[in-house]
């Protein structure tokens, strides 16, 4: 089952996406703040991040850097949910290495299918790097046996 | 070489002729011893004459009896002796008859030497009067010796002065009873010789000989014993016959050493007179020379002021006084020069030309001036004026004096004035210019109006400067800038000032203006000098002004821009703030009935329950939120209206505790209640006042924990109302406390996570508060509490109040159609 952390400091928010999500058949973590986010990942090793963007203690722009500065969880693809939709705010997003974002109010089911595309992409993509490493490890033992692990996972949004 | 030393050597030289006469008295002596022997010889001729007879007898006797001894008498018709006696009355015979003759000649011989004692003391007199050429001292010895020719009482010497008084020269004896030596006598001519019978004070006669030496004449006094007699008087007359030369001489002296004085004095005045620039430097040395040359206690020097000669104003430029202390150095006086009369006394009390102006000593006796003008080209720049109280003190001789000193300085006062002034209006322009020059080169206001103070003082006295402008808006005097400890006033009479205007005449300004206390007062001269550099400045200080207003102005614009700037980033972030604000309980609503209109859903019932409370309560949220930010907007547009009424402090209080009472009992929490025992009014908007305690206290429940207390009161302080919420709460940190009142700021705590809220509330509730003219204060601190003090004014008497209010507030039905629908209306089917 799909793990998905779920960020909003609204407990009705968390509420309603831990619902829906569930329901479409994933597993659901809550942090109700961008401070929490790091020991939340760490602790419940998320395939997804759905990060809302204003909350009080820390935003979800920094949580999100935060996110993707550490090699350990930089691969884990982040979806920011904002009521802003500006443009800047986009820019931001993609700059820092999200993967999508979702607007307040958001349409009947938009949510599972970005997530769905999401998760998908992960997972294609975890899986392609499983075998690139495979190939490198081939590659490896018949040349010579060192960069063992040394490809981190890339962003997949750039 | 001074007069001084001039007389010592002189003293010297007498005293030599002095040592040099006692050679002569000694020989003198020697005579009269011969003289003395003469006469004895003259008394006893008689008995002298009959020694030879006696004589001639003894040896007769003696050669008789001898004779007789031895026989030889027979030889002789007479004897011896008788022989002898007729010899001797032979001699002594003539000598007998010549004894009334001799008597005679005795007689005489006693009255010649008489006269001639009186004609060697005399012939004394005469010489010991030749000896010394110091007129005081001569008197002095004349009054001695007389004394052994004729005797006084009182002897008094007086001449006449060259105006035709009468002065006492010289007075010996008792000086109580007459004039003393150096007074002059107004009237008074000089009285033949003769034998007077005297009625001045005690005295009984007196002997007066003319002196043509003094042109004066010689008295004698006498107070008891027999009259004078004729031989008195002409003894006298031939000690004035034999004083005279030495009188004369003495006379003379005294006059040419006086006027070697004068001459060294009017050397020296002439010296400084061309070698001094300053006028005041002159007068000076003019005052210390006549010092010792003319007797007099006051000395003056006006000099006519040139820039009011029209108005006959002269200032005055010296005056030493041993007791007059009415004329100040500087001061202005009303004088008439025509009417100046030089050379003439005038003894009325103060100088003939001068009028008002009281001068009097302080034992009130009249002063005798003498006033002398300075005259350059037939024009008088000035006086110089002398006074004594004495009269006569002043002379002839003095008069000459000063005449000539006046002659000699009123070029050199009037050089040295102009060159002053000369000096002056060269260092006014250049200081004018140097203002000028200093205000052009700085462009800040408070710099120019510096330097125009420094360079103001160095050519006018001052003790405060103001600049003022006129303002534009109406037209009043602003002072924008003072220097200098005193204030300008023009009510205190030591106060001296004047103003000049900065800018054109058709175009003033402003102002500059400078006092001075005590002082001299300005002159038209000096507001001339400050309104050239009014007009120096002027341009700068137009200048400075239009770039100072100019920086103001875009001082101002970038603030406002500033302003602006800020305004529009806050409206973006209020704008982004409310859209999220907004969003996040549509999203929530909008997803939950999403939720719930899944098809394929399978949602208890209790789920569907709490799915519809969520969304209801974000409904309301959305509501209340909406609400808010319509009052943030109004208020912040300046169009929200209070609708204030008197209404019933205690009435708000019990509704708006009935209205919380479920939400208390959902936390169980309790409120506590106080009011005032009597009810107090107040002139409010009710509805807003009672928006604002529901905010307070929504708060309060939202914030603090289960089962707490919150307590509501209300209290007069004063003129005001104090509504204070407290709850026992969370708290909030000094830094929350003060971003409280910002827009959508909420306290982050892990309560205020888990409530729902604005952020909105707070603002609003104190905006309404400041709109009523109340205040709001916030206290309590993190983990202990919240308190929140509302302070309302207002207080209403409840007699004053309409009671048909609550009525009012109670109407049913249609707010449109208070009194019930038009029938035109259709209401549809009835």
């Amino acid at each position: 089952m799909t793990r998905i952390l779920v960020v909003d400091d609204s407990a009705d928010i968390r509420l309603l996406l831990s619902r829906s999500l569930k329901a479409a058949g994933y597993e659901v973590f809550q942090a109700t703040d961008g401070s929490e986010v790091m020991a939340a990942v760490q602790s419940y090793e998320p395939e997804l991040v759905l990060l809302d963007v204003s909350m009080p203690t820390m935003d979800g722009f920094t949580a999100l850097g935060k996110l993707k500065g550490d090699p350990r969880t930089k691969g884990i693809p982040v979806i920011m949910i904002t009521a802003k939709g500006h443009p800047d705010d986009l820019e931001m997003a993609r700059s820092l290495g999200a993967l999508d974002y979702i607007n307040k109010p958001w349409g009947n089911g938009e949510v599972e299918l970005r997530v769905q595309w999401a998760v998908t992409a992960y997972k294609r993509q975890q899986e392609a790097r499983r075998q690139r490493q495979a190939d490198a490890f081939a590659e490896d033992s018949e040349n010579s046996p060192s960069e063992e692990g040394e490809t981190g996972p890339d962003s997949i949004a750039s | 070489m001074t007069a001084n030393q001039q007389s010592s050597n002189l003293a010297k030289r007498l005293n030599g002729s002095v040592s040099q006469s006692t050679s002569q008295i000694v020989a003198a002596k020697c005579l009269t011893a011969i003289k003395d022997c003469r006469e004895f010889a003259i008394r006893h001729r008689f008995a002298l004459s009959l020694l030879p007879g006696i004589v001639v007898a003894l040896i007769t006797s003696f050669t008789e009896f001898t004779l007789l001894n031895s026989g030889a008498r027979a030889f002789f018709l007479w004897s011896p002796a008788e022989l002898g006696i007729w010899i001797a009355l032979l001699i002594a015979g003539p000598a007998i008859v010549s004894n009334r003759e001799m008597r005679r000649a005795h007689f005489q011989l006693e009255l010649a030497n008489t006269v001639e004692a009186r004609r060697r003391a005399i012939a004394a007199i005469g010489m010991a009067a030749s000896w010394d050429l110091d007129l005081d001292r001569l008197y002095q010895r004349i009054s001695q010796d007389l004394r052994t020719v004729v005797r006084y009482d009182r002897l008094t010497i007086t001449s006449v002065l060259s105006d035709g008084r009468m002065a006492v020269e010289f007075v010996s004896g008792d000086p109580n009873h007459g004039p003393e030596a150096g007074t002059a006598l107004l009237s008074g001519a000089v009285e033949p010789d003769g034998i007077y019978p005297e009625h001045l004070g005690r005295y009984v006669s007196r002997l007066t000989a003319t002196m043509p030496a003094l042109d004066g004449t010689i008295t004698n006094r006498r107070a008891s014993g027999p009259d004078y007699t004729p031989e008195d008087l002409e003894t006298l007359r031939q000690t004035v016959a034999q004083i005279s030369p030495g009188i004369a001489n003495a006379v003379m002296f005294r006059s040419s050493e006086r006027r070697v004085s004068e001459r060294t004095a009017l050397a020296e005045i002439g010296r400084t007179a061309t070698s001094v620039s300053d006028p005041q430097a002159i007068i000076d040395g003019v005052s210390q020379s006549l010092e010792s040359l003319i007797d007099h206690e006051h000395l003056g020097v006006i000099l006519a002021d040139d820039r009011n000669r029209s108005e006959r104003k002269g200032i005055v430029a010296h005056w030493r006084s041993a007791t007059l202390d009415t004329w100040n150095v500087g001061e202005q006086l009303d004088i008439d020069f025509g009417a100046v009369n030089p050379g003439v006394v005038v003894a009325d009390g103060m100088p003939g030309f001068v009028t008002q102006v009281p001068l009097r000593t302080s034992s009130d006796e009249a002063i005798f001036w003498l006033q002398a003008p300075l005259v350059v080209q037939e024009d008088v720049i000035g006086l110089l004026v002398v006074g004594s109280e004495r009269a006569g003190a002043i002379d002839q001789d003095g008069v000459t004096l000063l005449l000539s000193v006046c002659l000699q300085i009123a070029p050199a006062i009037q050089n040295a004035t102009l060159t002053a002034r000369l000096h002056r209006q060269a260092e006014e322009r250049r200081a004018v210019a140097r203002i000028g020059l200093a205000a052009t080169s700085e462009h800040d206001l408070e710099t120019i109006y510096d330097r125009v103070g420094e360079e103001l003082a160095e050519i006018l006295h001052f003790d405060r400067l103001a600049i003022s402008y006129v303002r534009s808006d109406d037209l009043d005097e602003e002072v924008v800038y003072t220097a200098g400890d005193g204030r300008i006033t023009g009510d205190s009479p030591e106060t001296s000032v004047i103003t000049a205007p900065l800018g054109t005449e058709s175009s003033i300004i402003g102002h500059i203006s400078i006092s001075s206390q005590g002082a001299e007062p300005y002159a038209p001269e000096d507001l001339d000098l400050l309104e050239r550099i009014a007009v120096q400045v002027t341009p700068a200080i137009r200048n400075a002004r239009m770039i100072t207003a100019e920086r103001e102005l875009r001082e101002t614009l970038d603030r406002q821009n500033n302003e602006l700037f800020e305004a529009n980033n806050a409206r973006k972030q209020f704008l982004s703030t409310v859209s999220h604000e907004l969003k996040t309980p549509l999203t929530i609503i909008s997803g939950f009935v999403d939720l719930l209109d899944a098809p394929d859903e399978d949602v208890s019932e209790s789920e569907r329950r709490e799915t519809l409370g969520i969304i209801r309560r974000n409904a309301n949220q959305l509501n209340v939120l909406i609400n808010d930010i319509l009052d943030i907007s109004r208020l912040d547009a300046g169009t929200f209206k209070l609708d204030s009424a008197p209404f019933s402090v205690r009435e708000l209080i019990s509704d708006l505790e009935a209205s919380f009472q479920s939400l208390l009992r959902t936390k169980t929490q309790t409120l506590r209640v106080r009011v005032p025992d009597d009810d107090v009014w107040i002139t409010a908007d009710r509805s807003r006042i009672s928006q604002v305690i529901t905010n307070l206290l929504s708060n309060a429940t939202k914030y603090s924990p289960e089962e707490t207390e919150i307590a509501l009161s209300a209290e007069v302080a004063g003129d005001h109302l104090n509504l204070t919420v407290a709850d026992q709460g969370v708290g909030m940190t000094e830094n929350e406390q003060k971003e409280l009142f910002t827009p959508f700021f909420r306290a982050d705590n892990e309560t205020t996570r888990s409530v729902a809220g604005t952020g909105l509330g707070l603002v609003i509730a104190k905006s309404i508060t400041e709109l009523h003219g109340g205040t709001i204060r916030l206290e309590g601190q993190r983990g202990v509490g919240t308190t929140i003090e509302l302070s309302l004014p207002g207080l209403t008497a409840p007699e004053l109040v309409p009671v048909d209010l609550p009525e009012e507030e109670l109407i049913q039905g249609s707010r449109l159609w208070p009194d019930g629908p038009p029938d035109e209306l259709d209401l549809g089917a009835d």
